[in-house]
């Protein structure tokens, strides 16, 4: 059933063997800016198939610690275990080639791609670079290429978007181009999928949407890191949620534990409460 | 081969190479303050101060010769008012070529402003290469030998024919001092005024310093002004100092203060300084060790050195950008 | 003298005059214009219409110089006329809507037959019409349009080049005449009697080609991964380098430059038309190559690191790969550009690495449109012809000046170019 997100034989083999394995295993990572501890040495685990959120207050650092985990920011210490390979500081394609994918808060497309295009771009780790292919179209650029639009059509159908493919990014709605960007992050066919407030922004109807798709996601095997500042969402799909405030983690658990947990109320509704 | 590049070592006067690359090297310095105080403030590398630079130059003649027209020739008096045209000149193609090729770009790609910029020089060198002429001019001798007298002899050469002297000329004396004047002001300025905290501000967070009231597009072009009035300076300094003006003094000097302000770290002032007197040194001497055909080959490896060993700069600070 | 219309309502009975207090008179749109055109005749005031004699004593002397004044105004007045006219055209462009028809969807390739059948059919038709003076017809071209025809080309091939990595990779290289200069000098030096004797030109082209791209490679490989302006300045700094190197080396004949023999120029005959032919053919080669590669795997990947870099790298686009990879090719092309401007004048000198040349092929880039590969070629076509449009109503020497002038221009009205797409300008709307 997860065969057309993680193809990876081995991967999915283990998981099989045994179900409690970790795909990120996180452990005491840092990030400063100057002063400014953005992130203060942050542990967690996350399993195969579960969705894992992240939440806390505005500058929390929950968006720096996506950063840190794709490669975009190098950690100043820590390490970060991915499916059992150190990844820790690596190019960010080299970390989304090992099969961990994002998208980002402030909606970062490529704007005067197609829709379809920005899915075909996410695709280019796995396309051949044959000079002689691209400018003579040999038989097995062409074929690949059909099965390549094919593969982003049907992403976009799974997120929606099929009607729109040949429409420019930047001129798609607001919530459909968070859901091309969740397409494209799918189009590098994923083990780990990080999601950075993929609600945010969204009416009700909208936000269901997410919920929908986010689950569908899941039962399709891809393990989820989701930040979000929507309660309802966060404490309807998630399996385990880790509370930031500060840069360091204040709480972790279950929804329900978390949901009572009275340093995280105190966190979110102001210091006095305790 | 090698011998013989280490016997020229030898012979090398790197006592009068180190005044007079220093000399230069302040001259550069204020160009690359231009580039620098601009890429601060807006991000971008305002092509064009080269050429303000020539036009300072040029300016400063074209002032000389009016007031001398008008009334004589009183060097002293001439020499000063030509420097004050000069200025406010400059100032004034400064604040216009930030009012027409940068300022409806500025949230734009950073190709537009950039590619504006070179369009920019290119009009502005072009300009005056049409209009005044494209070949070079001597700077009227008149104004500027009286500043040609030795100050002080460090070393003594020859007692008959004076070859072999070490010494620091009066024109020297007077360009190293204006430009530490210049600098100490602009340092002041930055620091301690109103206006500077202002340019801080912008610099820091142009939105931001709107928003509680500082006029953003005023506090702009006035760095743009700032920088044109030392590129002017810089402009009339060297033309005594090298009694040429070209029409493409302002391309060849302003690359190799911009590389000055890379070196220092761009976007922060006092490693403009630093990179502006680096330059002139290391030139200095290249043109004295490997000959003067050389030195934009040895300039541009320096680039390349810096680029790669030190992309910040020797003073820079490394930023992240925010994802 | 006062007039009855400006005093104001005197009584309050009468209430204010509508509209009076509030609506600007119709010349206020024109006031921004009317005082920059004021403060630009003030400021170039002193060059223009002022001379500076220096005197034997050392003495300067300024004098009227009305005749340089009007000359020169006589030479602005076409590219003033020019920059209004683009300046209209972009302003009925966006306000008539009519980007509406250009950039609202990415269609898909087209079958690779479609695309090729236009260019070959032109093709067919110029070079018939380049060999027509063989065959006694009256309206044949002269030898200057032909000569302009062939200078057309090469450019063209420059251009597509410069295009790929500042069109399609959004990287600015300021320095691409000292890649054509490469180019140039490879071929003069390889034909050499010591090195490979009377190369003949189509050969020299793939090795050109490898020269070229290795030498961007080995430019591109430190700086790269610098920001957009500092790449900028490290290629224009190595242009001015390699011009030096010409310059002072032995090898490249220092400024006397080298002289091509007979058998590596292209066309032993001075026959005109098949050097169209020629160029052209390879015109048409080098945008189909350009072509497929833009709509290939590659090619979206460099669009995607033009469009967010960030992104790009997230996604698994290896981004400082492509990057040198499109800066490689680029300078591939320009290689083969420089090939053809030394077999084509059988001559190289140090001034093909001019600042002028780089800035030439930017200008129609930058004209025809940012990563648009007709827009390209027609810039080329534009920017090469529109110096000999001007001849007799403008001095050749304010040719650079205009290309100035037009790269301001485009930027600020249209940054998109005549054909490109309009990413610019979206992004100057948007913040
Ligand atoms: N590149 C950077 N340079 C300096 N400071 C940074 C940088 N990136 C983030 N910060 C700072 O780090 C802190 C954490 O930011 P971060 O974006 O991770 O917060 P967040 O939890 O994602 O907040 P939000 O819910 O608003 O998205 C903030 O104070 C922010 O200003
Ligand atoms: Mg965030």
């Amino acid at each position: 059933m997860s065969s057309d997100i993680t193809p990876s034989p081995s991967a999915s083999s283990v998981g099989q063997n045994v179900p409690e394995v970790n795909v990120l295993e996180v452990t005491g990572v840092s990030k400063t800016f100057g002063g400014l501890k953005a992130v203060q040495s942050i542990n967690f685990n996350v399993a195969k198939g579960e969705i894992h959120s992240v939440i806390g207050p505005n500058g929390a650092g929950k968006t720096t610690l996506f950063n840190c985990l794709s490669g975009i920011y190098r950690p100043d210490a820590g390490t970060v275990y991915f499916n059992g390979k150190d990844i820790t500081g690596m190019p960010p394609h080299l970390v989304c080639k090992a099969g961990l994918a994002r998208t980002f808060q402030n909606i970062r497309l490529f704007g005067e791609m197609s829709a379809l295009e920005n899915v075909m771009a996410g695709q280019s780790m796995h396309r051949s670079f044959s000079p002689l292919g691209m400018l003579f179209h040999t038989p097995a650029y062409q074929r690949e290429e059909k099965e390549s639009r094919e593969t982003a059509r049907e992403l976009l159908e799974t997120v929606g978007l099929a009607h729109l493919s040949h429409t420019w990014a930047r001129n798609l709605a607001y919530g459909l181009q968070r859901r091309l960007e969740i397409a494209r992050a799918l189009a590098t066919r994923p083990r780990l999928l990080l999601l950075d407030e993929p609600a945010a922004g969204m009416n009700p109807a909208e936000t269901d949407n997410m919920i929908e798709l986010i689950g569908h996601l899941r039962d399709r095997g891809l393990a989820i890191i989701l930040i979000e500042h929507h309660m309802k969402l966060v404490m309807q799909i998630s399996d385990h949620i880790m509370v930031l405030d500060r840069g360091a983690r204040l709480a972790d658990g279950t929804p329900e534990q978390v949901r009572q947990d009275p340093k995280v109320i105190a966190a979110y509704l102001g210091r006095e409460a305790d | 081969m090698l011998e013989s590049f280490i016997k020229s070592l030898a012979g090398v006067p790197w006592l009068e190479l180190l005044i007079t690359g220093t000399v230069k090297g302040s001259m550069y310095a204020l160009i690359a303050l231009g580039y620098t105080m601009v890429y601060g403030i807006l991000q971008m590398i305002n092509f064009a101060n080269g050429e303000i630079f020539m036009i300072g130059m040029f300016a400063t003649v074209f002032g000389i010769a009016l007031l001398s027209s008008l009334w004589g020739s009183f060097a002293a008096i001439n020499l000063i008012l030509g420097v004050v045209f000069a200025v406010i000149l400059a100032s004034a193609y400064g604040y216009g070529s930030e009012r027409i090729a940068y300022r409806r770009l500025r949230n734009a790609h950073i190709l537009a402003p950039l590619t504006s910029a070179i369009g920019l020089s290119i009009v502005l060198q072009q300009f005056i290469s049409n209009v005044v002429g494209n070949q070079p001019f001597t700077f009227p001798n008149y104004y500027s030998d009286p500043f040609a007298w030795r100050v002080v002899t460090l070393v003594q050469g020859n007692p008959a024919t004076g070859a072999g002297d070490v010494g620091i000329s009066m024109l020297q004396v007077c360009i190293l001092t204006t430009a530490c004047l210049l600098m100490t002001a602009l340092f002041y300025m930055i620091h301690c005024t109103r206006v500077g905290i202002a340019m801080r501000a912008v610099s820091q967070d142009r939105l931001m310093a709107s928003l509680v009231g500082i006029p953003v597009n005023h506090v702009i072009a006035f760095t743009f002004i700032v920088g044109s009035s030392l590129a002017a300076v810089a402009g009339t300094l060297f033309s005594m100092y090298t009694t040429t003006l070209t029409w493409s003094a302002g391309t060849a000097s302003g690359l190799k203060a911009f590389t000055a302000a890379i070196i220092g770290g761009i976007g922060n002032i006092p490693g403009a300084v630093l990179g502006g007197l680096l330059i002139g040194i290391i030139e200095d001497f290249t043109i004295a060790i490997l000959g003067a055909q050389w030195r934009n080959v040895i300039l541009f490896a320096i680039l390349m050195l810096t680029l790669i060993l030190r992309p910040r700069g020797l003073l820079g600070e490394r930023v992240a950008d925010k994802v | 003298m006062s007039t009855p219309e400006a005093t104001p309502a005197p009584a309050p009975a009468s209430g204010p005059a509508p509209g009076r207090a509030t609506a600007a008179p119709w010349w206020n749109a024109f006031v921004p214009f009317l005082v920059g055109l004021v403060a630009v005749l003030v400021i170039t005031f002193p060059f223009i219409w002022l001379r500076f004699e220096l005197q034997p004593s050392g003495e300067v002397y300024a004098r009227w110089d009305v005749k340089g004044g009007v000359d020169f105004w006589q030479n602005m007045g076409p590219v003033c006329l020019i920059g209004l006219g683009i300046g209209l055209l972009a302003h009925a462009y966006n306000a008539w809507g009519l980007q509406r028809y250009t950039d609202q969807v990415w269609l898909p390739v087209k079958p690779w037959t479609q695309s090729l059948y236009a260019p070959l059919v032109a093709y067919a038709v110029i070079v018939a019409y380049g060999f027509s003076g063989h065959m006694g017809f009256a309206l044949a071209p002269s030898p200057t349009t032909l000569n302009l025809g062939i200078q057309v080309g090469i450019y063209m091939i420059l251009a597509m080049g410069l295009n790929i990595v500042i069109g399609y990779t959004g990287l600015l290289v300021l320095g691409y005449a000292g890649f054509i200069a490469i180019g140039a000098y490879t071929f003069a030096i390889l034909q050499k009697p010591d090195f490979i004797p009377g190369l003949p030109w189509w050969a020299g082209i793939p090795i050109v080609f490898i020269v070229g791209g290795a030498v961007g490679w080995l430019i591109g490989l430190p700086c790269i991964r610098l920001r957009g302006d500092y790449l900028a300045i490290v290629t224009l700094g190595f242009a001015e380098g390699v011009r030096e190197l010409a310059i002072n080396l032995e090898v490249t004949g220092q400024t006397s430059g080298i002289l091509l023999r007979n058998a590596s120029k292209i066309g032993l005959a001075p026959d005109k038309p098949t050097i169209l032919a020629w160029v052209l053919l390879l015109v048409i080669i080098c945008a189909a190559a350009i072509y497929r590669i833009y709509h290939s795997p590659l090619g979206r990947a460099w669009i995607a690191i033009r469009e967010d870099e960030v992104a790009a790298g997230a996604m698994g686009i290896p981004v400082v790969r492509m990057k040198l990879l499109s800066f490689a090719l680029s300078s591939a092309f320009a290689g083969v550009g420089g090939l053809l401007i030394a077999a084509y004048t059988g001559f190289v000198s140090p001034d093909v690495a001019n600042f002028n040349n780089s800035v030439t092929v930017l200008a129609m880039v930058i004209l025809g449109g940012l990563g648009s590969l007709p827009g390209v070629l027609l810039g080329a076509g534009i920017l090469y012809l529109l110096p000999e449009l001007l001849r007799g109503y403008v001095d050749f020497e304010y040719r650079l000046m205009i290309f100035g002038a037009l790269m301001i221009i485009m930027m600020i009205y249209r940054p998109q170019g005549l054909l490109g797409t309009s990413r610019h300008a979206i992004e100057l709307k948007g913040g």
